[in-house]
């Protein structure tokens, strides 16, 4: 090993444990922001006993968890099913690997950033088939089930949405992608594709109205039904991980990132994702789930197609921006 | 026009005995009673579908007569409808109670039959699957009957039987609203097939009531629909004062009209809301909970209780109104129509709430009538049928309001004509404000120990489910000799089975709900 | 040291704290937390009811249907990345022969339209 290469892993360390206590804090965070927004949107007011303004609820709740029983139904494939949500947070973890809040804050500058996001959140997909098959209880499988053709569903769609902006941007490294907006968010020349990948996303990290996995009211809690204690925190984590990673990568890929005006760039990042989130929980609020048929067909009848299409519009665009002489 | 569109009961009973020589008919309170031999019933009850048009059959039941040596079995038919009624009644040997089954001519006799030889230990030969259906396999005996009495072995635990099943969906489920239980087999997640199973929460009210003072049974009948408690006040006491012959006073049926709109706006906003909690819709629950504790404050002024009242006595009320009632209520119908555009803002235009309940769940009007199905579920099918407008009791001739109906009877149309109804209601409520005096008595003169002649009478009201009815004997003594009550719930629950099959599973509970059934109403 | 070897030491080494982290939280819970196992405990959920017949069953084919043609489509969609990342470089004909391409899956997820397999039974 060359000489350089313990500063390189000791550095790497540090990052990577600041990034980790990062994501720890924004996602109690956003647990607390999601019950404040739904409670002002559901006409009642939301946690505001623990710490201020109820700030601390889920600390508390997450200390909570810590403590609680730990079931392993007497059934399941244990191996598996202590597997399954290791996987499913450490998927969700990924995305952050490689989301810039700057120009040299990344933890990885990866060359294919954007296709490693893509690989990741489908490596979710495998944890949840896990824990549905390892529970050995009928409505876990149901709900690894409907988590698996979600997922298939929906990634076509989310990966060929991604390529309009791998075309305009010439790159799949996330920290380029963004360097390229400063002539123009990448949201208005790819309005469709914004929307293909933020509905695709949503359906890949199960958030409502795609929440069809964990689809209380008929699965009871689908492929988390048997879980309990921390090992359902972490199912738990890696849903509210995913809102984050989500967001924080749509800003990243169509909003231009950390680019704006007189704020620090991660502020600019935070902002934007957190307008994202936003409109999620504003999106859980008011939604209803639709039918696993349905959702299926919405997908490869509808947003399959339209992607395909914004391929065609992108290339075009590339060509109708030479011809102006902007790009 | 048949004879019973005459209403005449002299043309009626003319009419039967040219068809039936011999046969037995009487009047009592209004309604047409005919006496059938077992081995004529059939023919009989054919004769009253078919040439008269009492196409629904309200409600099947039994009395046990020791003394006589025998069994009364009960069929009460409704025309639907354009209401008319009649009563058909079989004696039955108590040795060796035997009846043909009527399950090929109405759809709901299956369970109503498993009900009375489930209760009454009577066979129905041609039933296609006679089995218990309130207490279990294995229970000892037939509560209902006199001699009857609580046996050592009760205290055993229900006994599963061995099946071939799939997936069980409750009893403890988020979704089955009560306790309920499918068994559902499945093939990924299409519904084959698919068994509900009831009586989970069978407190043998029927039997407990029998040793209950006429006064005493108010509260117990709060708890059969427990979101529609004035109502079920409403049928018991309706029946009682027409047993015993009292008269309420104006006043009284006034505020009893008032309670009872009150209770079908809170009962339809649960409905509602669970509704959307039910096809993943979490928020509007919580809106129609926010006015349905107005009208609980409402509730609370006229009686002290929010949920259940106990308001009703026989012959007329157990309290008046406070005066700080009427500033109150007409505040409430002023908010109410701006909640309710509120709550279809949330669902009605839904695209997702649209494709979760269009079409799904269809069931005809032809299909609903044959299975005893009643209130919004059957109006939802295109059936202006409201006993409220079909056989008018207490004011409500005397209102304007419109009977809402649906025309393709799917989930969507279920839920729509609640909302609409709500809408209704409102329009009653203020009618009935406005015209309710302000003084006078709200209970008329009853003696404290009740001794209603010897007798039968029938009762019936619109509850937001649908047709809740009081059947009670008296044989003169203090407490009621058989008490029976019809429940909606009980009939349309019977017909799910067949609204779902081939349906997905979220179908499952996206029709269940549309149907609103309450569990303790079911099972009594 | 090139910056991609770089890059992707950081990245198992992000790898690596993440799985600590996981494990850690775990370990930890396992410490703090109460274990009293019973049989009713530790039997699987069914509505409150034991639960009958088969549960790891074969699962319907339709959905496999759908796992093919992702496969498929994904496959096929892998292979436009490297054309989109050089899109901008390349001339007219690449962009022709990649239309030829897109035309070619838009052709194959309509036949897969038509045979039903897009419909969830």
């Amino acid at each position: 090993m060359p000489a350089g290469w313990p500063r390189v892993i000791l550095y790497a360390s540090l990052a990577s444990l600041v990034v980790l206590g990062l994501v720890s804090g924004i996602v109690l965070f956003l647990v607390y922001l999601e019950r404040r927004v739904l409670g002002r949107l559901q006409a009642r007011i939301g946690p505001n006993r623990v710490g201020p303004w109820g700030l601390l609820q889920t600390t508390a709740d997450a200390l909570k968890l810590l403590t609680k029983e730990d079931i392993v139904p007497a059934e399941a494939d244990r191996i598996l099913f202590v597997l399954a949500p290791l996987v499913v947070f450490f998927g969700a973890a990924m995305a952050f690997a490689v989301v810039p809040a700057g120009p040299r804050l990344v933890l990885v500058d990866l060359g294919v950033g954007v296709l490693f996001v893509v690989g990741m959140g489908s490596l979710a997909m495998l944890g949840y088939l896990m824990a549905g098959w390892a529970s050995h209880s009928k409505y876990s499988l149901l709900g690894g089930m409907r988590a698996v053709a979600q997922l298939v569903s929906y990634e076509l769609p989310l990966t060929l949405a991604l390529l309009g902006v791998v075309i305009l941007s010439g790159s799949l490294a996330a920290t380029r992608i963004v360097e390229v907006q400063r002539h123009g968010w990448f949201i208005l020349l790819q309005p469709l594709g914004f929307f293909i990948y933020f509905t695709a996303g949503l359906a890949e990290i199960n958030r409502s109205p795609f929440d069809l996995p964990e689809g209380e009211s008929e699965l009871v809690g689908g492929y988390h039904t048997e879980y309990s204690g921390m090992r359902w925190a972490l199912f738990f984590l890696a849903e509210y991980a995913g809102v984050f990673s989500l967001s924080a990568l749509a800003a990243t890929l169509y909003l231009g990132g950390w680019l704006g005006p007189w704020l620090p760039g991660p502020v600019w990042l935070l902002l934007k994702t957190f307008a994202l989130v936003f409109a999620i929980i504003w999106l859980r609020g008011t939604w209803l789930r639709p039918r696993l048929d349905q959702l299926l067909s919405f997908s490869w009848k509808f947003l399959l197609p339209l992607s395909l299409v914004n391929l065609a519009f992108t290339a075009a665009e590339v060509y109708f921006l030479r011809w102006l002489g902007v790009a | 026009m048949t004879p019973a569109a005459t209403r005449d009961a002299g043309a009626k009973r003319e009419a039967l005995a040219g068809a039936f020589p011999g046969l037995a008919a009487a009047e009592e309170h209004g309604v047409l009673v005919v006496d059938a031999p077992p081995g004529q019933a059939q023919d009989v009850l054919g004769y009253l579908k078919e040439a008269w048009g009492l196409n629904q059959l309200t409600d099947l039941t039994a009395v046990d007569y020791p003394e006589r040596r025998s069994f009364a079995v009960v069929y009460r038919l409704s025309r639907v409808p354009e209401y008319d009624t009649a009563v058909v009644k079989v004696s039955l040997p108590r040795a060796h109670p035997e009846l043909p089954s009527a399950a090929g001519r109405w759809a709901n006799a299956d369970w109503l039959e498993r009900e009375v030889f489930d209760l009454f230990g009577v066979n129905f030969p041609g039933h296609p699957h006679l089995r218990r259906i309130l207490t279990w396999e294995g229970f000892p005996g037939h509560p209902l009957r006199k001699d009857w009495e609580v046996a050592a072995e009760l205290s055993e635990g229900i006994e599963e039987r061995e099946e071939e099943l799939t997936i069980n969906v409750g009893p403890q489920h988020p979704s089955t609203h009560g306790v309920f239980r499918f068994k559902v087999r499945l093939d990924g997640e299409t519904i084959v097939e698919l068994d509900p199973v009831i009586g989970y929460v069978h407190r043998g009210m029927e039997k407990l009531l029998e040793s209950r003072a006429w006064h005493q049974i108010i509260p117990y009948t709060d708890r059969f629909d427990y979101l529609a408690s004035m109502f079920n006040n409403q049928a018991y006491v309706m029946a009682v004062e027409r047993l015993a012959g009292i008269e309420v006073p104006e006043r009284a049926e006034y505020l009893r009209v008032i309670a009872c709109e009150l209770n079908r706006i809170a009962s339809h906003l649960v409905a509602i809301g669970a509704y959307g909690l039910d096809v993943g819709a979490l928020t509007p629950i919580l809106y129609t909970f926010r006015e349905r504790e107005k009208i609980y404050d409402l509730m609370e002024m006229l009686c002290g209780a929010r949920m259940l009242y106990s308001y009703f006595r026989i012959g007329g009320l157990g309290y008046d109104v406070p005066e700080a009632f009427w500033d109150r209520l007409p505040a409430f119908l002023a908010e109410m129509p701006r909640r309710i555009d509120e709550y279809e803002e949330l669902l009605t235009g839904n695209e997702i709430f649209l494709a979760r309940t269009r079409g799904v769940g269809v069931l005809t009007g032809g299909h609903a009538i044959d299975h005893g199905v009643t209130g919004p579920n059957l109006r939802a099918s295109g059936v202006p049928y409201d006993l409220r407008r079909a056989d008018p009791y207490s004011l409500y001739s005397a209102f304007d309001f419109e009977v809402v109906t649906g025309e393709r009877g799917d989930s969507y149309e279920r839920y729509l004509v609640r909302v609409r109804e709500m809408r209704e209601s409102l329009k009653i409520l203020e009618q009935a404000a406005r015209a309710c005096p302000r003084e006078g008595p709200v209970l008329a003169k009853v003696p404290k120990i009740l001794k209603p002649p010897p007798g039968e009478v029938y009762a019936h009201v619109e509850s937001p489910r649908g047709e809740v009815g009081c059947y009670l004997v008296s044989d003169g003594r203090p407490q009621p000799y058989r008490f029976r009550w019809r429940s909606p719930s009980f009939n349309h629950l019977s017909v799910l089975r067949e609204l779902v099959k081939g349906a997905k599973v979220a179908d499952l509970i996206a029709v269940f709900g549309s149907i609103d059934v309450i569990g303790a109403e079911v099972d009594r | 040291m090139t910056p991609d070897a770089v890059a992707y030491v950081r990245l198992g080494v992000f790898m690596f704290w993440t799985v600590l982290f996981t494990l850690a939280a775990l370990v930890m819970a396992r410490l703090l937390r109460r274990n009293r196992p019973n049989p009713v405990k530790l039997s699987t959920y069914e509505s409150g009811l034991v639960t009958r017949g088969e549960t790891w069953v074969r699962f319907k084919t339709s959905y496999y249907l759908y796992a093919l043609a992702f496969v498929i489509f994904d496959l096929e969609t892998l292979f436009l990345y490297p054309w989109a990342v050089a899109f901008r470089r390349l001339g007219g004909f690449a962009a022709w022969e990649a239309l030829l391409f897109v035309v070619t899956l838009l052709l194959g997820l309509g036949y897969a339209w038509r045979e039903g397999a897009l419909e969830w039974k």
